[in-house]
């Protein structure tokens, strides 16, 4: 997982700007160990989810 | 957002959750995903390990064989067009007048077993077609049915509320809407795909088709989803019915009764506090559990001072878990929490890698009894290919989403 925040124990952030058009940051809960398992794919679709018209988070 | 199982999966990853608000949101069929409501229901008996434990082979020989399983498993319940239309309207409750379950069960699934909104008529045929002969079976994948022992007690209050002991038997059913679902989804994204063009939405992604909520297309998809998630608790309602029978024939006068039902993967209408502000939205959870806390109406009343069980399937040969959700959950997550243990590798990846009679022993030697439609099921859920469930679980707890209750252990499984 690179380009991404941790903000606290356990919740990563994808930041606006990770991809174009996201209009609320990703969230991703993970601890150190799993983050490692976290495939980029996975990381690049909850950007393309936070581009969807009327999401709050 | 996604949780720590989170994995790639259509569009949206899987173990993921996105909110949308009612007025200028949109409602997408890859926020749900396409087994639509699968889910895990978990039965609590009155007996002990030390009791079933020299009968697992038996037991499972016969639950085998009282649900069918395997891919295009079709069922022993021969259900009328008439039927089908009403599991779609109904679900569990439609199941239950049948003669499935008991009454009491239903306050015990989520939305009751019935969601409301289920619109069969934008089922298609073909999605009746594939879903008709296979209402009553378990399908195949990760699907199964599980006979547990409660290994671990983490929260002894809880754990009392929710009917769990220490050496206690428990039954697991892990399955969804079958080719229903599958078709239905197929179908609307077909439908969803047009409406992006129609509705001019800009989306970095074609898998993520989707519809305006308020449109045309956004509540046909929505009717069609509701029926296919009531499909699923109707589903779940027979097999626990006839996983009842068989335990009756071996233990007679035993007592199953229904802890809790969730799903999986759905998309509902909820209200959440979004900046001080309570505000109608569609809440996507694909590969993701509801974990609402003691605040929540929806929670059934016997769990109303603790908040909703929150149930974790393992993998085959894995534990499972069982959680409780906390009011933490509605404000970092729109109450949400994990679904599982989340794959790292391929299905594919998995058959190159294991062979079932290998997977089987190494089950057996840990003294889980295993029965499968065929030997590549058990290389393609061979526990390896799962991220360790202990930790997802442990991130869930720590952020405080929902508490550690009880730790299951299989004893035997019946899978597809």
């Amino acid at each position: 997982m690179q380009n991404i925040n941790k903000i606290e124990e356990n919740i990563y952030e994808v930041p606006i700007g990770y991809r174009p058009g996201m209009r609320v940051p990703g969230r991703i809960f993970v601890s150190e160990e799993l983050r490692e398992m976290v495939e980029p794919g996975t990381v690049d679709q909850v950007a393309n989810v936070a581009t969807l018209p009327g999401i709050v988070k | 957002m996604a949780m720590p199982d989170a994995h790639l999966g259509y569009g949206f990853p899987i173990g993921g959750v996105a909110a949308f608000r009612e007025e200028d949101g949109i409602i997408s069929p890859g926020g749900v995903g396409f087994d639509i409501n699968c889910g895990v229901r978990l039965l609590r008996s009155d007996l002990d390990s030390k009791s079933v434990q020299p009968l697992i082979s038996t037991l499972i020989d016969a639950l085998f064989s009282a649900v069918p399983s395997g891919l295009g498993a079709t069922g022993r319940l021969h259900a009328t067009d008439q039927q089908l239309t009403e599991a779609f309207l109904t679900g569990a409750k439609w199941a239950v007048e049948e003669g499935y379950g008991f009454q009491a069960d239903l306050t015990h699934c989520e939305e009751n077993g019935h969601m409301k909104g289920a619109d069969p008529m934008q089922v298609s045929v073909k999605a009746r077609k594939r879903g008709r002969p296979q209402l009553g079976t378990l399908g195949s994948g990760n699907h199964f049915l599980e006979i547990q022992r409660v290994e671990e007690i983490y929260d002894e209050a809880i754990a009392r509320k929710f009917g769990l002991f220490k050496g206690q038997i428990t039954i697991m059913i892990h399955c969804g809407s079958r080719g229903a679902g599958h078709q239905i989804c197929t179908d609307h994204l077909e439908v969803l795909s047009k409406a992006v063009r129609k509705y001019n939405i800009d989306i970095p992604d074609k898998q993520l088709a989707c519809a305006p909520l308020g449109s045309p297309e956004a509540k046909h998809y929505f009717g069609a989803m509701v029926s296919a998630a009531n499909y699923a608790w109707a589903n779940r309602h027979i097999i626990a019915h006839w996983t009842r029978e068989v335990f009756e024939r071996y233990f007679p006068g035993s007592q199953l009764d229904l802890i809790y039902d969730v799903a999986h993967n759905v998309a509902k209408i909820e209200e959440h506090n979004v900046n001080g502000q309570r505000m109608k939205l569609y809440v996507h959870r694909k590969g993701a559990t509801r974990a609402f806390g003691p605040s929540r109406s929806e929670v059934p009343e016997a769990y109303r001072n603790v908040g909703q069980p929150v149930l974790i399937p393992g993998s085959m040969g894995t534990p499972s878990y069982v959680l409780c959700g906390n009011d933490r959950a509605l404000e970092i997550t729109f109450g949400s929490a994990c679904h599982g243990a989340g794959r790292v590798m391929s299905r594919s990846q998995a058959m190159k890698k294991f062979t079932g009679r290998d997977v089987k022993a190494a089950l057996s030697k840990d003294g889980i009894v295993v029965r499968a439609t065929s030997p590549g099921m058990l290389a393609e859920e061979a526990p390896q290919v799962y991220k360790p469930s202990a930790e997802v679980v442990n991130v869930v707890h720590n952020l405080g989403i929902a508490t550690r209750v009880a730790k299951l252990v299989p004893l035997g499984v019946s899978k597809g």
